[in-house]
């Protein structure tokens, strides 16, 4: 059993991770690379005889360490010592990618050139002769298709023949000619070293200014940045070129020569399906149109489909719940235990976050396809021009799409989508601008507030609310690039267009279900803590003793009426004790919950047989039929259930009320006041945290008490609470400022990897949440404005500013090395050869 | 054709050849890395629908770049040999 | 005209989210059904409207209880419950499988 070390090096787009899952099966593993947020993918397999253990790199179009990419897969090389790297080629695009391939070579590790897309290079009319090119390479070269599952075991078998064969393996020389020297000299230099790696690939990457080559040698040789200038100043004033292009050149010519002796492109200049495609999608007038109608295709599917698969989840999410309440120690009465009051709390929570996964799956399926297709780096290239005014990028499109444009969305999809973005800038900014989006959770909110303030402008609000999020977005991008962000680093916007084809479904569902799993496994446990923590805030400590003893006369009273009425009653014996009245309540409530979690005929008959074995002779209460002594029972029961229901509703409020959190709400009341906001919706605010979908429910439950029996919460905070619809318009403002959830934050800092940027990003919004409400607020309450007039006034500033802004000539882009029109600059060797004499 | 054009101010649908790079740092290296060497063949496929980016066809295969980027490369129309 | 169905588009799509509306009917054997509403995350049903339809006719508006709860007369023909908490938030459950 030999262990095998497998590296899968490649450009981008050359079908990379199609190869990987070809051969390496589902056992994946994703990291990151320590330190950084870039993936890391792992797969564990055996092979005859070996165990294999294969690492996919990122893509990088070269390996010199100008990215986060190269420099990472150039640390894996030199710090975990692969057996074999295997090199993926586009065979559509080969000349571009011998690029790579020569730079693997002089690595000095034995190398596998796989041609991959063969079957996309045949339809085009494209004659390799992988032997010739082996031969010139020399090393193996299998051709390949792994959309089409072809050449997987040719692969494998390379990889194992060549790790066994590695006396006969010879050292691959790219002659550089006048370069040749000044690579000797650095080769000498360094020839003590211990290293295990190749000693002429050092040198020429160190002569390359390969920062990573050039700090591993400085460990052993402290002056080889001096010999290294010294002998880059000696080919300059020679060659009068500079050493990064010439090697360039020289890699491209070498590619060149492959090329022509290789390669018969036979429909050369014809146009491509690809090309063919382009005309459409990038036509100008189409274009537009028909990205927005993706996205909202992708709407339609992911959220509307995925909603309407919940209906199909939810119940499995209800038996569980249900299981959990059984196993929980028994409610008393109006007594519940503590364990199984946040036995349902905590459930409740994880409910709310798993009720998602149908809608995440699909739309991460979605996302799949739209990216193994290659539309995403088309979408970047039209809407770039806009993004970039604003200080992001073309390829922030998905993210803020899925954080919601329009129709709404998530934003922890939509944080995690910002893995892809090349320019650190703006995938900082679009970090922090995604959580602007339309979060769906907070629908139901403004749904409550709406349907309570603005009866008769709902659709009208609504609208405001949808669209204006894209533009205090885009405003707060812009901020943010200008001030905290100024300083970050941009990337070119230098982008491929790659050629479409077809995903693969196994690439896909696995793409999928990763993310998907990363979701559940990172957010779930934190809200879940958090969730923890929230609940003892709003238990303790409790309500008063008075009330306590309200509320146990108002049960006695109940008991009391149970029995005088059952007094005469045929089965009185059965119900005579307070605890077979306590016993049969909760077999009543297990009853009628089971009940509400069945959708089918067949399950409510299955939960009726259920009870029936449970207890024949409670069952009859339950369901009386033609007993007319059970009925009345029945009645009276139902009755009793009715009082200690309004019990604990009243407990609830006023735990709520006395509680931690409610402190804390009505502490911070004196400041939210100015945003018109009271203690009651600070503590919803508060306790929303965790899940924005249970601000509704909080919201709604303490304006609950005192209502009257049939009004809708909305009504009754309509009624009770003495706000007016400039009120509630502050609370949209707030609303919709705010960061959704814990789990967006806690995506942030993984996507950031920095718990500073997670609490910028959690109090920045906040701060802004409250001064522009407040200034809404009192701005209306001066000019008497009412709610909708307030909230278009708003809505029409922040448009006009995002125009505005859009319009604003933008500042010169900045990236390492600076923009020098008229003078002729080469590298910085070069600079500081100007500088100062040699 | 002017001898200090250059590729921004190239139309859609014609052939250039690069003359020379006048980028510096890390747009250089990432042009190099792409494929803009002296003496490569570019073409213009089109303007982005909102005119910024270009897409243009490089060693056989597609790429965008932004204008500003594009400007620093310096052209001639390309002769067919 | 366009504007408003764009609009009821965008109430549509936007309020379908975050739970699920649910019901179960118990017939009471005394010539009387009740109707238990519901949503899936637990928030309370009290005060969303409630109708009985037979033949597309409406014969019975009511709202939910303080308990989530409606009990009315059994209806002769065929006819259906109606839990009605909104757009893409209503249930509905036929008579006849409403059973003793």
């Amino acid at each position: 059993m030999k262990n095998l070390k497998v590296a899968l090096a490649g450009q981008p787009n050359c079908g990379k991770s199609t190869i990987f899952n070809l051969v390496s099966g589902i056992d994946q593993h994703i990291a990151n690379y320590p330190g950084v947020t870039v993936d890391k993918k792992t797969g564990k397999f055996t092979y005859e005889n070996h165990k294999i253990e294969m690492v996919d790199l990122p893509g990088t179009y070269s390996f010199s360490s100008y990215s986060l990419e190269e420099r990472v897969a150039k640390k894996f090389i030199i710090d975990d010592n692969p057996d074999v790297i295997v090199n993926i080629l586009d065979a559509s695009n080969i000349k571009r990618n011998l690029y790579l391939t020569f730079q693997l070579l002089e690595i000095g590790m034995p190398v596998v050139v796989v041609l991959n897309m063969m079957d996309v290079a045949q339809r085009r009319g494209i004659d390799i002769d992988s032997a010739k090119i082996s031969e010139m390479l020399g090393c193996p070269v299998i051709e390949a298709s792994g959309t089409k599952n072809i050449g997987g075991e040719e692969i494998m078998k390379a990889i194992v023949d060549i790790t066994q064969d590695e006396e006969h393996y010879e050292d691959f020389k790219l002659n550089y000619e006048e370069l040749e020297p000044h690579i000797k000299t650095i080769e000498t230099k360094i020839d003590s070293s211990t290293s295990k790696l190749n000693k002429r690939w050092m040198a020429i990457k160190a002569l390359e200014g390969d920062t990573t080559i050039i700090e591993y040698l400085e460990k052993d040789f402290f002056d080889i940045k001096t010999s290294l200038k010294k002998e880059e100043d000696k080919f300059h004033s020679l060659f009068d070129k500079d050493t990064v292009s010439f090697l360039a050149t020289l890699r491209y010519d070498s590619s060149d020569i492959i090329y022509h002796k290789a390669i018969v492109d036979k429909k050369k200049g014809i146009e491509t399906l690809t090309d063919k495609i382009d005309k459409i999608i990038l036509n100008r007038w189409l274009s537009l149109p028909i990205l927005f109608a993706i996205m909202f295709m992708i709407y339609e599917l992911s959220i509307v489909g995925g909603y309407k698969l919940t209906d199909y989840t939810w119940p499995i999410l209800a038996a569980v719940k249900n299981f959990v309440i059984d196993i929980s120690p028994a409610p008393y009465l109006t007594n519940i235990p503590i364990m199984t009051d946040f036995a349902i709390w905590m459930i409740n929570s994880a409910n709310a976050l798993v009720n998602y996964v149908p809608i995440f799956f699909i739309l991460f399926i979605l996302i799949a396809i739209m990216e193994d297709v290659g539309y995403m780096p088309r979408m970047a290239f039209i809407l770039d021009r806009i993004f970039k005014k604003f200080g992001l990028h073309g390829q922030s499109t998905l993210p803020l799409v899925l954080g919601g444009a329009m129709v709404g969305g998530c934003a922890v999809p939509g944080v995690m989508a910002t893995k892809g973005i090349a320019d650190d800038r703006a995938r900082m900014a679009t970090i922090l601008t995604v959580p602007y989006m339309n979060c769906l959770a907070k629908v139901p909110f403004y749904t409550l507030l709406l349907a309570a303030f603005f009866h008769e402008s709902m659709s009208l609000m609504m609208f405001f609310i949808s669209t204006i999020t894209i533009f205090t977005a885009l405003i707060v991008a812009k901020l943010i690039t200008s001030t905290f962000l100024k300083t970050r680093e941009t990337a070119p916007f230098v982008m491929e267009l790659p050629p479409y084809h077809l995903p693969t479904i196994k690439g896909v569902i696995l793409s999928a279900s990763q993310r998907v799993w990363i979701y559940i496994y990172k957010v779930l446990t934190i809200v879940m803590a958090v969730a923890i923590v929230l609940f003892a805030m709003l238990q303790f400590p409790g309500i008063s003793n008075e009330s306590q003893i309200k509320y146990d006369r108002q049960l006695e009273k109940g008991l009391n009426t149970f029995d005088k009425k059952a007094q005469n009653n045929k089965y009185y014996k059965e119900v005579d004790t307070k605890d077979e009245i306590a016993s049969l309540l909760n077999y009543y409530d297990g009853y009628k919950a089971k009940r509400m979690a069945t959708t089918s005929k067949e399950g409510s008959l299955a939960v009726d047989n259920k009870y029936k074995t449970l207890n024949a002779s409670y069952f009859k209460f339950i369901k009386p039929k033609k007993d007319k002594e059970a009925k009345k029972i029945n009645r009276i029961l139902r009755k009793l259930a009715k009082v200690r229901n309004r019990i604990l509703r009243n407990v609830k409020n006023e735990k709520v009320e006395n509680s931690l959190l409610g402190m804390a709400g009505k502490s911070v009341e004196p400041y939210t006041e100015y945003a018109g906001f009271d203690w009651k919706i600070n503590v919803a605010f508060l306790s929303s945290f965790a899940a924005r979908e249970s601000a509704v429910a909080t919201l709604g439950s303490l304006y609950e008490n005192g209502k009257v029996d049939s009004q809708r919460a909305e009504e009754a905070m309509a009624e009770n609470s003495g706000y007016t619809s400039l009120h509630a318009v502050a609370i949209i403002i707030f609303m919709l400022l705010t960061p959704p959830c814990i789990a967006t934050m806690i995506v942030v800092k993984m996507q950031t990897n920095s718990y500073k940027w997670m609490m910028f990003a959690i109090f920045f919004p906040v701060f802004l949440g409250v001064t522009v409400s407040s200034s809404v607020f009192t701005l209306g309450t001066i000019y008497q404005w009412d709610g909708v007039e307030a909230m278009t006034y708003f809505y029409i500033c922040i448009t006009a500013l995002a125009l505005v802004l859009g319009m604003w000539p933008s500042k010169t882009i900045n990236w390492k090395g600076g923009l020098k029109k008229n003078q002729k600059i080469y590298n910085n060797y070069q600079q500081n050869l100007m500088k100062g004499g040699n | 054709m002017n001898i200090n054009q250059r590729l921004d101010s190239i139309n859609s649908g014609n052939k250039v050849t690069i003359r020379k790079l006048h980028a510096s740092g890390k747009l250089m290296h990432k042009l190099l890395d792409m494929g803009f060497i002296i003496g490569s063949n570019i073409e213009i496929v089109r303007e982005a629908p909102l005119f910024d980016p270009m897409e243009l066809k490089i060693q056989n295969y597609n790429i965008s770049l932004r204008k500003s980027e594009a400007n620093l490369i310096e052209v001639i129309k390309y002769e067919e040999s | 005209m366009i504007k408003k169905i764009i609009l009821n588009l965008l109430m549509i799509t936007s309020s379908v989210f975050a739970h699920s509306a649910i019901m179960s009917c118990f017939d009471n054997g005394d010539g009387t059904i009740t109707c238990e509403g519901g949503f899936s995350d637990g928030s309370s049903a009290s005060g969303v409207k409630f109708r009985i339809e037979e033949n597309g006719k409406v014969t019975f508006n009511a709202k939910m209880s303080e308990d989530s709860e409606v009990t009315f007369n059994k209806p002769v023909n065929d006819y259906n419950a109606v839990f009605d908490a909104g757009e893409g938030h209503q249930v509905y459950i036929k008579g006849s499988d409403i059973t003793e």
